[in-house]
C-alpha cells in the first residue's frame, strides 16, 4: 500500500515536470490572415505586391461597430513567402495562414509569375489545400478593399460566394483550389479560375480566366462559361433561359436540378473525336407570354427541343473558342486520352496541341422538363 | 504470469497481427505505390498483400510444429545451436533497425504535420517511454492495447476511404496494366514493407489459448491490412492520379484533409491521432520481438531488464540519420531485409521437415 502511495506522489510530481507545450501559442499573439491578394508590382519588374487581409477578432462582436473588423497590409517582395516573412517587421503578432480563405491573383501576375508562388503554398502544412483561388481582372488588391453589407469582411464574402454560388448561377464557376492547381501542375493540364471584376463599386464574379501551362491566356464571359461547365460535367443545379419561337411565346426560364454528363474521347481515322452525352433535368420557373392554344404535350416537346438546340449551340461555341483561340483544355481531355488510348497517346504526345486543335465534337444533348410550376403553361 | 497462463484469445491474435502491420507507413504507402507502379499501384499493393498472407501462412505452419516454443528456440533446434543463435541475433538487429526507422519516420512526420516547434528528441523519448511501459506489462498487455485500438483505427481509415470514394475518377483505371503485368510484380516487391510486422507470428504461439485455430485467426489478422492498404491506394490514385500522388510526401493525410464534413472541419487531425495509435502498437510489438529474442538467445527467461538495455540503443539508432533522404534509404533497406526475414520461414520449414524436427509425431516422442 505504501508503495502505491509513493508511486502516486511521484506521478503527481511528474505532472508538473512534463506540463509544457512547445507549440502552444496564445491566440492573442496570432494574426489570422484570411485573404491574400497577389499583384505584379507597378515599379519593379521582378517584384510582386502581396496584400494580406488580417482579421481583428476584437471587433467581431457587434458592439464595436466603429472599427473595421479587418485591416489590409501590403508588402512588396520577390515572392509570397518573402512577403509573409516581411510581415514580422510590421507588427507584434505572428502571422498565421491556418484560416486563410481565399487567394486572389491579379491579371498581370497571373500572366507571368503565377507558378512561382505555388511551391510555398503546397509545402507549408499550415495552409489548407481547399483554399479557393480567383483571378481578378485588373488589380487583385482592390477586391479586398470592397465594402459589403452582408458580411463585413471581403475575404469571407468572396469565399462564401465561391463555395455556394455555382449552385445557383451557371455563369459562376469554381472547381479549383490549391490542391487542384497542384494536380494541374504535376499532370500538366489546363484549367479555368473564376473571374472577379469590380464594376462600379460592385463585385461581379461571372465568367472565368483561362489558363494554359499555368499562365493566364484569356478571358471567358458568363455565357461561355455555361458551355464549359456542361462540357466539364460540373453542373449540379442552376438556371437556364431560352428565347422561344414566335408561335410558342417570348422566353422561358428553367430551374435545372440535375445535369449528368459524360465526356469520352474517341479516335476516328487518326483524328480525335470528343463525344459528350448530356442529360439535363429541370422544372420551368417562367414562360413569358406562352401560347396556351397548343396542347401541353406538344408544347413541352417543342420546348425541350428548343432547349436542346440552345445548349448545343452554347457548348459548341465555348468548345471552339477554347480550342481555336486559347488551345487550352480544361476538361481533362488529355488525361482521358492517356487512359483510353495509351498507344495513341504515346505516338502523338509531342503534337498534342495539333491533335486538340483538329478535334471534332459530337454532342448528344437530352433535356427533360419534369414540371411546370403552379400555373398551366 | 497469471494472465499468460490464460493465454491470448482468438480475436486478440488477429488484432495483434493487424496492428503490428498497420503502422507508420500508412500515411505514405500511396506515394510508395504510385512511385513504384504508377496507375497499377493498388494492384501492386494487393499482390504484395497476397504474398504477405502466404508468408504468414508459412510462418504459422512452421510455428505449429513447435507449439510450445518461439522462433528463437526452434530455430536452434532446426539449424543447430550455432546457426540458430546467429539467426536469433539477426532477428534482434532487424527488429531494432525497424523500430528505429519507424520511430524516426514517425517523429519526422509528426514534426511536419502537427508539432513544428517541439524538438524531435522529445517526441521520440516520450514515445519510447510509453512503449517501454506497455512492453513491460508483457504480451498480454500489448495484445489488450491492440484489441482496444483496432476498431477506432479501422473506423477512421474506412471513413477516409468511404468519403473520398465519390471523387474517384474511374476513367483513370482504364489504362491499368497498359505496360503488362511484369512491372506490377516487380513493384509488388517494393511495397512489401507496408505489411512488415506479421513476423510477430513467429513469437506468439506459446501464449495462445486455442492453438488449433491459430491458422485461421493469424491469417485473418493479415487480411485486414491488405484490404486497408489496397483500398487506400485505390482511392488515392483514383482521386489525384498517380503523378500527383507520387509527389506528396504524406498522401494519406492529404486524403483525410479533403474530407469536409459539416461538423468536423479538420478530419486530418482525427486521422493523425489514430495513426499515432497505430504507430504505437507497431513499435510495441517490435520492441517486444527485439527484447524477447535477445533474452532467449542469451538463454535467459525474463526479458524485462533487456528492454531497458535496448531502448537507448534504439534511440541512438533513430537519431543517427541526418535528413529525409537518408531515412528513405534506410526504409528501402528495411523493406528488403524484412522481406527476407519473412521469407526465411520457407527454408526453415523445409529443413524442419527434412530433419524431422517438430510436428505432432515428434512432439509425442519428446
Amino acid at each position: 500500500m505504501l508503495k502505491k502511495n509513493r508511486l502516486f506522489c511521484l506521478s503527481l510530481l511528474l505532472m508538473f515536470v512534463f506540463t509544457s507545450c512547445w507549440d502552444y501559442k496564445e491566440i492573442e499573439d496570432k494574426a489570422f490572415i484570411i485573404g491574400i491578394a497577389l499583384d505584379k508590382d507597378a515599379e519593379e519588374d521582378e517584384e510582386i505586391e502581396v496584400t494580406f487581409q488580417i482579421a481583428e477578432p476584437n471587433t467581431f462582436t457587434p458592439i464595436g461597430e466603429s472599427e473595421e473588423p479587418f485591416w489590409n497590409i501590403s508588402e512588396t517582395a520577390i515572392d509570397l513567402s518573402k512577403a509573409h516573412i516581411q510581415l514580422a517587421k510590421r507588427m507584434n503578432q505572428i502571422p498565421s495562414l491556418e484560416h486563410c480563405q481565399i487567394i486572389l491573383i491579379g491579371e498581370e501576375f497571373a500572366k507571368t509569375q503565377q507558378d512561382e508562388t505555388l511551391d510555398f503554398l503546397l509545402r507549408t502544412y499550415n495552409i489548407r489545400r481547399r483554399v479557393h483561388i480567383g483571378v481578378v481582372k485588373d488589380k487583385a488588391k482592390d477586391i479586398l478593399e470592397l465594402k459589403f453589407k452582408t458580411l463585413l469582411i471581403p475575404a469571407f464574402v468572396i469565399s462564401e460566394m465561391m463555395n455556394e454560388n455555382h449552385n445557383y448561377s451557371l455563369e459562376v464557376t469554381n472547381y479549383m483550389d490549391i490542391g487542384g492547381i497542384h494536380m494541374a501542375e504535376t499532370n500538366n493540364f489546363d484549367f479555368i479560375l473564376p473571374k472577379l471584376i469590380i464594376d462600379e463599386d460592385k463585385l461581379d464574379m461571372s465568367g472565368g480566366g483561362v489558363f494554359k501551362d499555368m499562365h493566364l491566356v484569356g478571358w471567358l464571359d458568363g455565357e461561355e462559361i455555361v458551355g464549359i461547365r456542361f462540357l466539364r460535367g460540373d453542373v449540379n443545379s442552376g438556371f437556364l433561359s431560352v428565347e422561344l419561337s414566335e408561335d410558342l411565346g417570348k422566353r422561358a426560364m428553367m430551374n435545372v436540378f440535375e445535369a449528368v454528363s459524360s465526356m469520352e474521347p474517341e479516335i476516328k481515322d487518326g483524328r480525335l473525336l470528343v463525344k459528350l452525352d448530356l442529360r439535363i433535368e429541370g422544372d420551368m420557373t417562367e414562360i413569358v407570354l406562352a401560347n396556351k392554344e397548343i396542347n401541353e404535350t406538344e408544347f413541352l416537346n417543342r420546348l425541350e427541343k428548343l432547349y436542346e438546340q440552345d445548349v448545343k449551340n452554347k457548348i459548341e461555341k465555348s468548345f471552339r473558342k477554347m480550342q481555336q483561340e486559347f488551345n487550352s483544355d480544361p476538361y481533362q481531355l488529355k488525361e482521358k486520352l492517356m487512359s483510353y488510348y495509351p498507344e495513341f497517346w504515346k505516338e502523338n504526345q509531342e503534337n498534342w496541341d495539333e491533335v486538340y486543335r483538329s478535334a471534332a465534337l459530337e454532342l448528344d444533348v437530352k433535356v427533360l422538363i419534369r414540371r411546370i410550376g403552379e400555373i398551366k403553361h | 504470469m497469471q494472465n499468460q497462463q490464460k493465454g491470448l484469445s482468438n480475436f486478440q491474435v488477429s488484432a495483434l497481427v493487424t496492428l503490428s502491420a498497420v503502422g507508420m507507413i500508412i500515411i505514405s504507402i500511396p506515394r510508395i505505390a504510385a512511385e513504384q507502379a504508377g496507375i497499377d499501384g493498388a494492384l501492386a499493393v494487393f499482390l504484395a498483400g497476397i504474398l504477405s498472407i502466404i508468408l504468414a501462412g508459412v510462418i504459422i505452419t512452421l510455428s505449429k510444429r513447435f507449439p510450445t516454443k518461439t522462433v528463437i528456440e526452434y530455430s536452434q533446434e532446426i539449424l543447430g545451436k550455432l546457426f540458430g543463435k546467429v539467426y536469433g541475433i539477426i532477428l534482434v538487429l532487424y527488429s531494432i533497425t525497424v523500430l528505429s526507422y519507424i520511430l524516426r519516420g514517425f517523429a519526422d512526420a509528426l514534426k511536419v504535420l502537427l508539432l513544428p516547434r517541439t524538438p524531435l528528441e522529445i517526441t521520440m523519448i516520450c514515445m519510447l517511454l510509453v512503449i517501454l511501459y506497455c512492453v513491460h506489462g508483457g504480451i498480454s498487455t500489448i495484445v489488450r492495447t491492440c484489441e482496444i485500438f483496432l476498431l477506432p483505427l479501422l473506423l477512421v481509415i474506412v471513413l477516409t476511404i468511404f468519403f473520398n470514394l465519390s471523387e474517384v475518377q474511374l476513367f483513370r483505371y482504364r489504362s491499368s496494366l497498359s505496360n503488362g503485368i511484369t512491372p506490377v510484380f516487380k513493384a509488388a516487391f517494393g511495397v512489401t514493407t507496408a505489411y512488415l510486422g506479421y513476423e510477430i507470428l513467429f513469437f506468439i504461439l506459446p501464449f495462445i489459448q486455442d492453438k488449433e485455430k491459430f491458422m485461421i485467426f493469424g491469417i485473418r489478422g493479415t487480411v485486414l491490412p491488405v484490404l486497408i492498404y489496397s483500398g487506400l491506394v485505390f482511392v488515392m490514385i483514383g482521386v489525384l492520379g498517380p503523378t500527383t500522388t507520387s509527389e506528396l510526401v504524406y498522401p494519406a493525410i492529404h486524403l483525410a484533409r479533403q474530407i469536409g464534413i459539416e461538423f468536423i472541419e479538420r478530419f486530418d487531425i482525427l486521422f493523425i491521432i489514430f495513426w499515432i495509435l497505430a504507430v504505437f502498437t507497431t513499435l510495441t510489438s517490435y520492441l517486444y520481438m527485439a527484447s524477447f529474442s535477445l533474452t532467449r538467445v542469451l538463454g535467459m527467461r525474463n526479458y524485462k531488464p533487456f528492454i531497458l538495455i535496448l531502448l537507448p540503443l534504439c534511440y541512438v539508432a533513430s537519431i543517427l540519420p541526418q535528413n529525409i533522404s537518408e531515412i528513405n534509404m534506410i526504409g528501402k533497406i528495411v523493406n528488403y531485409v524484412g522481406f527476407f526475414v519473412a521469407l526465411s520461414s520457407i527454408p526453415l520449414l523445409i529443413i524442419a521437415v527434412i530433419r524431422k524436427k517438430g510436428g505432432k509425431a515428434n512432439a509425442e516422442k519428446e
